[in-house]
């Protein structure tokens, strides 16, 4: 990877992270997986990997490390790479990954929260269930919408 | 994709997924949104060691024993000078040798239904078993 693609990787982790805290008032209202299919179809799978690294990494430090934080690392790692890896589909496909990962992402965390919380994993679901749908119709809408406006500026500068 | 078509994609996403939530809090939401005061589980086992009950069963301040396991089981009794004992519980009878016993929590208890206390997340197990 040269300087220029690294350089425009940086920023737009940044941005994943900024527009994640700037975002936070909203709940479950954000574009991080937005900005990372972008990142995980206009990088390779390592470079993809290491800002799904520095990007949860930084998400944590910001808000506060958690037994969390291996959860989301794998959560999103195996998200990254499984765009990637379909980075060649329509944003319909990435759309509909965007989605259904809404729901795998928040039971990777919901399992170890009900098992180191004690919490009766039917009330934790339930309480979840509004925030999990609107994760993924979140993800669903902006990349299905945003996706393919935004790569085409992205292949100018890549 | 035409914008036309994207609309009505998200669209339909967007009302498949607000029937969904809606749909999953309606079928969760009475399950933990208990009437009662505590929680028993109560495990009925037959002479084939089959588990022929296994449920979770409210209470209210007040209720005896009895009454919270009658009103989830069908349950025959016999009087006796230590008070009633269990002969047949949902259509399952004692005799040739097989006895209706039952512990709280993993322990047998020194008195019989009639007095038997008991406190919320206890787990009662009846049991069909063959004492010959």
């Amino acid at each position: 990877m040269n300087v220029k693609k690294f350089t425009i990787l940086s920023v737009l982790v940044a941005l994943t992270v900024v527009l994640e805290q700037v975002l936070s008032f909203l709940p479950n209202i954000q574009v991080t997986c937005l900005l990372i299919v972008i990142i995980g179809t206009s990088f390779n799978k390592s470079a993809s990997a290491l800002a799904i690294f520095v990007y949860v990494t930084l998400d944590n430090i910001l808000g506060g490390f958690t037994y969390l934080y291996p959860f989301m690392l794998v959560s999103w790692l195996m998200f990254v790479i499984i765009i990637n890896l379909a980075k060649n589909k329509g944003e319909f496909v990435l759309a509909l990954i965007s989605l259904i990962f809404g729901l795998v992402h928040m039971l990777i965390l919901a399992i170890p929260t009900i098992m180191i919380l004690k919490i009766d994993p039917l009330v934790y679901l339930s309480a979840d269930i509004p925030y999990t749908f609107i994760f993924m119709l979140v993800n669903f809408l902006t990349v299905f919408w945003l996706y393919k406006p935004l790569k085409k500026v992205m292949d100018i500068y890549i | 994709m035409k914008n036309k078509n994207k609309i009505l994609i998200s669209v339909i996403v967007s009302v498949v997924l607000l029937v969904v939530i809606v749909f999953a809090s309606i079928k969760l939401l009475p399950k933990f949104t208990s009437k009662y005061d505590g929680e028993l589980t109560i495990v009925v086992v037959d002479d084939k060691e089959k588990k022929i009950f296994d449920k979770k069963v409210g209470f209210n301040a007040g209720e005896t024993f009895m009454d919270v396991i009658d009103r989830n089981l069908t349950i025959e009794y016999e009087s006796s000078e230590f008070g009633r004992m269990i002969i047949s519980i949902n259509g399952k009878k004692q005799g040739n040798n097989f006895w209706w016993v039952y512990t709280r929590n993993g322990d047998f208890t020194p008195t019989g239904v009639d007095s038997q206390e008991f406190a919320d997340g206890d787990v009662f197990l009846f049991e069909l078993k063959n004492f010959g």
